[in-house]
């Protein structure tokens, strides 16, 4: 192992003082390493200054520097030009010459995709945090699902579907051709898209629907407001917008509440008090 | 079980130099010559480092062949190891005929005990463990161990400078890799072995792949062999030959807005926020009503309280006095939280804690950190686990944590669907190096590592 440690990266190449030298990225090389194999294929396609360039980038990513004192005599025509295309490179740190010998691979030979060598991550053994996944109610014994009572139209699924992750664009083209979407209720918890986005903090959603006239002061299968959803969770911004439209601060929800008595929020609760 | 090879088949991928460093020579034909020294030094695709995959699960693990670890002194991955075999499985070395030198270095890098004492080098350990990520991964979460966390965990009563055993470049004197171990004595079953825990192994991002990590794990072996020691403990998320459990993390939002705005948590399309938000809500009050923060005082009777419960599990640490025992219990701010309930005699009848350790989110504009707490040790004497646990849980809430973790070890199953924990995405394996006993079920373990 020790010999595979040291050739691939650290051996014979002299140091440099003045730059840290950092060890080369695992992919980097391996992308290197299949970018130098495709070369020789396009030598006789290329000018000999691309060559050169090659040369140069090859040599700086291999050895680092070039010691200028050492170069050829400026009578040997040819190996002085590929010397000094060599130390044309000599600021440069290795993996940057890689990179750069990488790019102008890609640039040659448009069908090689450089990213393709790095499909496999490294970082493999790596100790991640687990993570939580879905919360879905039936995790919670009080869970109230109902099978839905009206399964949602393919426009209202990808109306929701847009909502979800914000996408203004899809939501007014769904809305040019069909303006009642707008209060188009969801099939599980019969919610609008302005209570879901209100939820949800998809702010972007409520500032678009609003700007279409959408009844601030719809309500779900509970009576809530989306005021309310905004009151519960703490979405300060949101509740502005829904005031500034005229959502009502004294709307009640099926156990009586109003939007102020949802919040347990201190500044918020008192900007809802009717 | 020094097992010396010199070369466990690692990639020789690598480049030679063409004609040295530069000495370039004129030639006749300046193309011709360059195609020869690209294909002399061009590598070889079947050369090029061949990073091998990780099995997450025992299925992919049991298909896979283990260069370093078929080496090791571990079961094997498909071996079923009988109820009554319970012993090492080399015997120990005579400490004379323990290998006295390091395990050696490529020219350019040398080992370097890290003194988590001095404040340069906490810093350096904490950065190689926490800032060296592989970027563009796509999974979103990192530990981000403290420097606090490093000491708690590493400089233990009786802790070894050698053990925390570094890696460092000579040019520049960068740490670029760490592996720790800490003294343990460990029960398994009927037997009392003096362990060590392995943690903190870690590699700089552009070392990895090249067989770094097995050259760490053979020399802090070496180093805790000569000590007389020859088994150790550790737990990773990866399978490698053989686990002796396969636990499962198990979270409970404390704070799911900030969990789901994170994408740590989701959201089914039946499951509102506002709904969300009120069934995690917690009181702000313990149910149990004389819980309090646990205080060195009270460290004789947890130690009696905690020794005793232990002994039901069959994996379980043992506490050697009390000094080991105040050093992972008593509470540090920002690292370990400890409780007792104690009654009007004085007596501790109750006791929990657990440690703290964030997570830091990739690329969130608004938040950089989960701040998460996990369940450690623990004894429910006059109330149900399930109490006290929930009880817990108000009180990482009131130190403003997001999320509360636990494995499914020890009773802790039994309560998760009560108390609202929802089943992780990892699980984390528990291993014995140098020993062979018969499979455990998560319950039967009763031993945390961080
Ligand atoms: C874990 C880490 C050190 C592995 O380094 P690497 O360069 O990818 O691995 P290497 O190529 O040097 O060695 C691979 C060998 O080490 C073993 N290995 C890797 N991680 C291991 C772990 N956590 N525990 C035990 N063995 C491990 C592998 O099984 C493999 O041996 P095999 O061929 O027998 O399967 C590296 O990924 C890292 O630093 N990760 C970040 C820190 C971390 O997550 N540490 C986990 C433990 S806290």
């Amino acid at each position: 192992m020790i010999i595979a440690w040291a050739v691939s990266s650290f051996q014979d190449h002299p140091k440099n003082e003045n730059q840290e030298e950092e060890p080369i990225d695992t992919l980097l090389e391996a992308k290197f390493d299949a970018a130098t194999t495709r070369l020789p294929g396009f030598l006789t396609k290329i000018d000999q200054k691309t060559i050169l360039k090659f040369y140069g980038l090859y040599k700086q990513a291999v050895e680092g520097p070039a010691d200028s004192k050492k170069g050829p005599y400026w009578f040997e025509t040819v190996a002085r030009k590929k010397f000094n295309s060599w130390l044309a490179n000599s600021q440069m740190s290795r993996s940057r010459a890689m990179e750069a010998y990488c790019e102008l691979m890609a640039q040659l030979d448009t069908s090689w995709d450089p990213d393709a060598e790095t499909v496999k991550k490294s970082g493999l053994w790596e100790k991640m945090p687990s993570t939580m996944g879905v919360i879905e109610p039936e995790m919670f014994d009080d869970a109230v699902v109902h099978p839905p009572t009206k399964l949602e139209t393919e426009t209202e699924k990808k109306w929701f579907a847009a909502m979800r992750v914000s996408d203004i664009d899809t939501m007014r083209t769904l809305l040019r051709n069909e303006p009642e979407i707008i209060e188009a209720k969801d099939q599980y918890l019969a919610m609008t898209a302005l209570l879901w986005a209100t939820d949800l903090g998809c702010d972007p959603v409520v500032q678009f629907l609003i700007e279409n006239n959408v009844d601030v002061n719809a309500v779900d299968g509970c009576l809530q407001t989306a005021l309310h959803f905004a009151a519960q969770c703490h979405r300060p911004l949101l509740a502005e917008l829904l005031l500034q439209a005229g959502a009502d601060r004294s709307a009640l929800d099926a156990d009586g509440l109003t939007p102020s008595e949802c919040c347990d929020d201190e500044d918020l609760r008192k900007k809802l008090t009717p | 079980m020094s097992h010396g090879h010199s070369h466990d088949g690692a990639p020789c991928g690598g480049h030679h130099g063409d004609d040295g460093a530069g000495g370039s020579r004129p030639s006749v034909n300046d193309v011709q010559a360059l195609v020869d020294q690209l294909r002399l030094a061009g590598v070889d695709v079947s050369n090029m480092p061949n990073i091998p995959t990780a099995p997450r699960d025992m299925d992919e693990a049991r298909s896979k062949s283990f260069q370093f670890w078929s080496t090791q002194p571990v079961p094997q991955m498909d071996e079923t190891v009988p109820a009554d075999v319970n012993c090492a499985i080399e015997e120990n070395i005579a400490l004379d005929k323990v290998r006295a030198e390091p395990f050696s270095l490529p020219a350019g890098f040398r080992w370097s005990n890290v003194d988590l004492s001095d404040e340069e080098q906490l810093n350096e350990l904490y950065n190689l463990l926490t800032r060296n990520y592989v970027e563009d991964d796509d999974s979103m979460f990192r530990f981000d161990y403290s420097a606090d966390f490093l000491k708690w965990a590493l400089q233990v009563p009786g802790f070894r400078p050698e053990w925390h055993c570094g890696v460092r470049a000579d040019s520049n004197n960068r740490l670029l890799a760490f592996i720790g171990a800490v003294p343990q004595t460990v029960r398994v079953y009927d037997k009392t072995v003096n362990m060590v825990e392995i943690n903190f192994l870690c590699v700089h991002k552009n070392l990895r792949s090249r067989r770094v990590a097995p050259v760490l794990i053979r020399e802090i072996t070496r180093r805790v062999n000569v000590t007389g020691i020859f088994q150790a403990a550790f737990t990773a998320g990866i399978v490698i030959p053989k686990p002796v459990s396969v636990c499962r993390y198990y979270h409970r939002s404390l704070n799911p807005r900030k969990l789901i705005d994170v994408r740590f948590s989701h959201l089914s399309a039946k499951m509102t926020m506002a709904r969300t938000i009120k069934l995690y809500k917690l009181p702000e009050e313990t149910a149990t009503r004389n819980l309090r923060e646990m205080k060195s005082t009270d460290v004789p009777q947890v130690f009696k309280l905690l020794t005793t419960s232990l002994k039901q599990y069959s994996l379980a640490p043992v506490y050697n006095s009390e000094e080991e025992l105040a050093h992972a219990l008593v509470p540090k701010k920002g690292v370990v939280y400890s409780y007792v309930a104690e009654n009007q005699n004085g007596k501790i009848t109750d006791f929990v804690s657990f440690y703290s350790l964030p997570s830091t989110v990739m690329g969130h504009t608004t938040h950089k950190t989960i701040y998460a707490a996990y369940l450690y040790y623990y004894v429910a004497g006059s109330v149900t686990p399930k109490q006290l646990i929930n009880d817990s849980l108000i009180l990482a809430n009131r130190e403003k944590f997001d999320v509360f973790n636990a494995l499914d070890l020890m009773h802790n199953e039994k309560i998760f669907s009560d108390l609202k924990f929802g089943k992780g995405d990892g699980n984390l394996q528990y291993y014995l190096y140098n020993w062979k006993c018969a499979d455990m079920k998560p319950s039967q373990i009763g031993l945390v590592l961080q």
